[in-house]
């Protein structure tokens, strides 16, 4: 298989901490794949050894020489007393671009993120939304065949995030090898793969329906019927006392519950009980073993 | 019905630009209630002018039975508050940021030790009290946060940006906690840029533009708003007016 990036059973350890272990990933051209966990999971320590920032421990990251990829962390290096066009030909003549080589790629790429009216703006001026739009031509107006993005999207509206993953889509499909970091499940619904890190660790790896069809278990939720107001105490025990109630999670007004596929979906008195789509969330839970320590005792 | 917070029309102008345009809003005691909208909207002036940190231009408002204008100071001394950066001592153990923070809120000796008891438990970090705040998990260091905000019994609490970003596991521990304070009856405001921690909330105020353009739970407004979507499309719906203006 063709590959921009491939890593094989790389470890990292910080003296006696371990950053991550074990980990084999591979991303193809066009493909954009997510790296998915908490603070704390690895995320981070993974991004930088893809772009070759630090080294790993045992394993091995290939292509050796990664320089030209494209990366891009939470905290974007744009010149804040730049205007957008001064900071887009700072990276580009970093990168050995020249004259009209440069403008044309900047034309170019500011129209397809939509800052065109904007270029004469200082970068500090923008919204957080556009900031984050310019770090990112920054990152890919010379072309690389490899982006990393380390948590892109936190701190940014769902507007501005929405539009920010429908152009890392279109960077994929021109055959750009993507890889972005997220703490956030609901955002991995993006990728077309997904890695799961857990303390370091690879949890499970693949397309997000294939790990949803993984989950042994139905999704429900359990809401007071109209009228009712029962307490929180009150409606969690009703669902822990549903047959066949593996875990359950509270959820605003209601309770969300994994059952086993058998169960049979019928509503207590004066609550309604629908099935509901499994997120990436309830996976997460069910591999961590989180899931599991709340089976109700009966 | 006891009402947490009360506004009407409330309006708050910086020169010729309106941050805050005419809100009216009822938040019931006990309320986790989630305040939602693009960056720029009026959120952080509309919690301003809540927590009596910035006069309102025009407009009244109550909150925790207090006048906006002339209590508050009494509005200041029930409220509790956490951000996105807890704002911790990672260089103390767990037990000495507490007291830290409790002596900041005035509680000494017993009345001191007994509360940080009561909240070692209550957060689940008896075993941790010890242990230096810089090293522990996310999850744990959020209920530590946590902790230091509600030390002095808070009658209302903000929650800015601080739901996100941990594992799904102490995810639900820190709801759970949340829930716990808003069935005793302490009124939560939680302001969130993700429309996951969003559905945790029993109610949405959706702000844009310095207007309050949509109130319900979250069931109500993706009914209303969501065209088949989910909270997602909600947001976005009645944000693309002026995301990028």
């Amino acid at each position: 298989m063709e590959f921009a990036l491939r890593l094989s059973d790389v470890t990292r350890r910080f003296g006696s901490r371990v950053g991550v272990e074990g980990i084999s990933l591979t991303v193809a051209p066009g493909e954009l794949v997510g790296l998915v966990g908490p603070d704390g999971s690895g995320k981070t320590t993974l991004a930088r050894l893809a772009a070759g920032v630090i080294a790993p421990t045992s394993g091995t990251v290939e292509p050796e020489s990664r320089g030209r990829a494209g990366y891009l962390t939470g905290r974007f290096s744009l010149y804040p007393e730049l205007t957008v066009l001064e900071n887009l030909r700072f990276f580009a003549r970093l990168h050995g671009m020249k004259g009209a080589e440069i403008e044309r790629e900047a034309e170019r790429l500011l129209g397809w993120v939509g800052l065109l009216p904007f270029t004469g703006r200082r970068a500090g001026a923008l919204s957080g939304g556009m900031r984050q739009k310019l770090a990112l031509v920054c990152a890919v107006i010379h072309r690389p065949p490899l982006l990393i993005l380390d948590e892109p999207t936190t701190a940014v509206d769902p507007v501005a995030r929405v539009e920010f993953w429908r152009l890392l889509k279109e960077k994929a499909r021109q055959g750009c090898a993507v890889l972005v970091t997220t703490p956030y499940m609901d955002e991995a619904e993006h990728c077309d793969r997904v890695v799961l890190l857990h303390e370091g660790r690879a949890v499970a790896g693949g397309r997000v329906s294939e790990l949803k069809q993984r989950l042994p278990y139905r999704m429900a939720e359990l809401t007071p019927a109209g009228g009712q107001r029962p307490s929180r105490t009150a409606l969690a025990e009703v669902a822990a006392g549903l047959p066949g109630c593996r875990w359950t999670v509270p959820l605003g007004e209601g309770v969300r519950i994994a059952l086993e596929r058998s169960a049979p979906l019928d509503p207590p008195a004066g609550c309604e009980l629908r099935e509901v789509p499994a997120a990436l969330e309830d996976v997460f839970l069910w591999l961590t073993g989180a899931g599991a320590e709340e089976v109700p005792a009966r | 019905m006891t009402y947490a917070i009360e506004t009407q029309g409330l309006t708050r102008r910086f020169g010729r630009f309106t941050a805050v345009d005419s809100v009216s809003l009822t938040v019931p005691e006990g309320t986790v209630m989630g305040l939602l909208g693009p960056n720029g909207a009026g959120k952080t002036t509309l919690i301003r002018m809540l927590l009596g940190a910035l006069a309102p231009t025009a407009g009244t408002g109550r909150v925790l039975g207090h006048d906006l204008r002339t209590g508050a100071e009494a509005i200041r001394q029930r409220v509790g508050y956490m951000s996105q950066r807890f704002s911790l001592y990672r260089d103390l153990t767990v037990a000495e940021n507490l007291a830290f923070f409790g002596r900041v809120y005035g509680l000494r000796g017993d009345e001191l030790a007994r509360r940080q008891e009561e909240l070692l438990a209550w957060a689940g970090l008896l075993d941790q009290r010890r242990t230096i705040a810089g090293d522990l998990g996310g999850g744990m260091r959020q209920r530590l946060a946590f902790a230091c905000a509600i030390l002095h019994r808070p009658s209302l609490l903000l929650l800015d940006e601080a739901t996100s970003g941990v594992d799904p596991m102490s995810r639900r521990r820190f709801w759970d906690l949340i829930y716990g304070l808003a069935d005793g009856g302490t009124t939560v405001l939680v302001t969130t840029h993700y429309m996951d921690e969003a559905a945790h909330c029993d109610r949405l105020a959706m702000m844009n533009a310095g207007r309050l353009v949509a109130v319900g739970t979250p069931r109500e407004l993706q009914a209303a708003h969501g065209d088949g979507g989910g909270l997602e499309q909600v947001f976005v719906k009645l944000a693309r007016v002026s995301a990028e203006a």
